[in-house]
């Protein structure tokens, strides 16, 4: 081989060995024109076969989910004025904490103090918001304050109660030193794009394009 | 050039060195890993009249038992006694110049001979091999009756070339051979062929240093250099001279078979003198598999290029039936987020509601608990347990054991709270919530009687 490869050198020069390189250039080139718009091509080919098929899932479900709507449009307005709607969970925990300090001055309770006030979000819409509500009183006014958390117009919940006998220092006696782990739901008002949504009926999938079909 | 579009593949070839009395033959096999060395046979010949005839016959028989197929590829390495060497001319200063000039240096009228300039090595001045023509003719009829293809001949001095062409600046002085045929062959420091010549055992025995004086004072020189030649002799142990009747370099012969050797000739890219063309074959394979690689990339360029003009078909097809079905698909979109967002609300309102039963147990808790003497000092209330501390006496405690709070499981013992701890607490007891009731059994299957008693209505038609 290698003698046959020198002779043809010697006779032929590089001619005979540049053919296959130039070949292969020539193939390269032209690949390296095509193949790029061609790759291009394909891809987008299925990123349109997932968009449509993205799109026949969520017309399929669209009967489902028009029930859903229906029902949870019955559902949520007894529920919707119970929740803090501010533009964030900082404004709602602050009118939350203004409605328990009046109802707890209403109720004449003693040195209300608020402390660790806490956010956590509970999904994408909505957010726990909670704090400690720490004041003084006596045992009659406890039924009250029962009566009265449950009569605020927005959902205020006790998550726990701690009740201790302790001196009363000013008028002599004892008092009830009271610690309230208090929680409530903050949600963002609703995007003005949802709400002239109205159902859409399910009829509206019996006329899809016949072309939409798998290629 | 063939007519054949395609050459036929050649995947046997054999090597043939002819001595005097000896023959060595090896066959060549190309396998998926390319050539490797298949058989070997070596034969001594009687010198005779039917020498040409015996070699004939040893070849035709090798080539029967490892039946290598017609018009293989034979190549032939022949002594010095066949094959000539004339060494390099001074005077030229380029192969095709020592060729020409090498002409009258040629036993024979130049049209009779067969000749190869020898590119080995570095050095401009090149030996020419030549072979009168007759002797050609008999390795190519030889060749031709035992079905092969004779192509190329080598001299024998060509196998030593490797070796002294590594000793720069001294002449080398091979003796090669056994006991029948010894040869002799003398090298120029580059590796050009000087000499290469048949030793009879009778000079050998007159003695082996008078026989080189002979040979290097018959060397052509070149009057420069002369006085300062170094010569280096490579020969078998046992025919290496004393240091008292050679004065130069001497070192025994590196000891590689002759198969070995004739391998090496065979894979080397040395050149001997053409019988048979055979880099022909070369091109077409070149531009053959050229031509395949160029068509089989077009017919996939092709391919590539169809099926392209078909996706963007498609492309556009799908894209005209999404546009059409955009304003149902953003109204479904806007929908489910509506509906989603919705249910998150709903569904965290609903989860507070069960929050707000903390308080619940309060009025419970304070309802159970004992009369005057006792009195409550301490509750603890969350979603899971209940806790409480007061002062009373031994009938106060008996009294919550028996009287547990509603939901809640019965009282257990509470450590005495801190703040408490200095008081005389007697009650200090804690109760989980009661785990919610498991769900109403489902109603009992009917008897297996009643199932009986209607098979016979189910298998009425």
């Amino acid at each position: 081989m290698k003698r046959a490869a020198q002779r043809v050198y010697r006779e032929h020069g590089i001619k005979y060995f540049a053919f296959p390189v130039v070949v292969v250039l020539l193939l390269a080139s032209l690949f390296d024109e095509h193949v790029g718009p061609y790759l291009e091509k394909r891809e987008e080919v299925v990123d349109q076969q997932l968009t449509a098929d993205n799109n026949q899932t969520l017309l399929d479900l669209n009967p489902k989910i028009a029930a859903s709507h229906e029902k949870l449009e019955a559902e949520l307005p007894p529920l919707q004025p119970k929740i803090f709607v501010h533009a964030n969970a900082q404004e709602s925990l602050q009118a939350m904490q203004a409605q328990v300090r009046q109802m707890l001055q209403s109720l004449y309770f003693d040195g209300v103090q608020f402390t660790d006030e806490q956010e956590t979000p509970v999904n994408t819409v909505t957010r726990r918001i909670a704090f400690t509500a720490h004041f003084q009183g006596v045992p009659q006014q406890l039924p009250r304050l029962q009566v009265a958390l449950a009569q605020l117009p927005q959902t205020i919940a006790a998550k726990n109660l701690e009740l201790k006998v302790v001196p009363d220092p000013q008028r002599g006696g004892q008092q009830l030193d009271i610690t309230m782990r208090l929680t409530a739901l903050h949600m963002k008002p609703m995007p003005a794009v949802l709400h002239t949504v109205a159902a859409v009926s399910a009829k509206n999938n019996s006329d899809l394009p016949n072309s939409r079909k798998q290629q | 050039m063939s007519n054949r579009f395609l050459p036929p593949p050649r995947r046997h070839q054999c090597v043939v060195s002819l001595a005097p009395h000896g023959l060595l033959v090896l066959h060549f096999e190309r396998g998926w890993l390319g050539w490797k060395q298949a058989h070997t046979h070596q034969v001594t010949l009687p010198e005779g009249d039917d020498y040409l005839q015996n070699v004939q016959t040893v070849l035709k028989d090798c080539c029967r038992q490892w039946k290598t197929p017609a018009a293989s590829d034979v190549y032939w390495v022949l002594a010095g006694d066949i094959m000539g060497v004339v060494p390099p001319t001074p005077s030229a200063d380029d192969a095709t110049i020592a060729e020409a000039g090498a002409g009258a240096l040629l036993p024979f009228a130049s049209g009779t001979v067969f000749t190869q300039v020898d590119r080995f090595g570095q050095g401009a001045e090149k030996s020419l091999l030549w072979i009168h023509k007759d002797w050609a003719s008999e390795i190519t009829r030889i060749s031709s009756a035992c079905k092969l293809r004779a192509v190329e001949i080598f001299s024998r001095a060509q196998l030593f070339q490797p070796l002294c062409g590594r000793n720069k600046n001294q002449i080398s002085i091979v003796l090669e051979g056994d006991k029948d045929d010894y040869f002799l062959h003398i090298f120029a420091p580059d590796g050009a062929i000087l000499r290469s010549r048949l030793v009879d055992q009778a000079t050998l025995s007159e003695g082996l240093v008078g026989l080189l004086n002979i040979e290097l004072a018959g060397l052509p020189s070149h009057e420069e250099d002369a006085p300062a030649r170094r010569f280096k002799l490579f020969a078998p142990i046992a025919q290496l001279p004393s240091k008292a009747d050679w004065s130069h370099l001497s070192q025994a012969l590196p000891s590689s078979t002759p198969a070995a050797l004739l391998a090496q000739l065979w894979r080397s890219s040395s050149e001997g003198i053409v019988l048979e063309s055979t880099h022909n074959t070369l091109i077409q394979k070149i531009n053959l598999w050229s031509m395949v690689v160029g068509a089989v990339g077009l017919a996939v360029l092709a391919a590539m290029l169809w099926h392209d003009g078909k996706l963007e078909r498609q492309i556009d097809d799908t894209h005209e039936d999404l546009r059409k079905q955009s304003p149902k698909v953003e109204a479904a979109k806007l929908l489910k987020a509506k509906t989603m967002w919705m249910a998150d609300v709903v569904r965290a309102a609903q989860a507070l509601e069960k929050d707000t039963q903390a308080l619940a147990a309060f009025p419970q808790a304070l309802a159970v608990f004992p009369p005057p003497p006792a009195a409550l000092l301490y509750l603890r209330l969350d979603a899971k347990n209940l806790a409480l501390a007061g002062t009373g006496d031994e009938a106060a405690v008996q009294w919550l054991h028996e009287h547990p709070v509603p939901q809640y499981q019965a009282f257990t013992d509470l450590p005495v709270p801190d703040f408490l701890a200095e008081q005389s607490i007697t009650i200090h007891l804690q109760a989980a919530k009661a785990p919610p009731p498991p769900p109403e059994p489902s109603p009992a299957p009917e008897p297996v009687a009643n199932a009986n008693k209607i098979q016979p209505e189910k298998a009425k038609p």
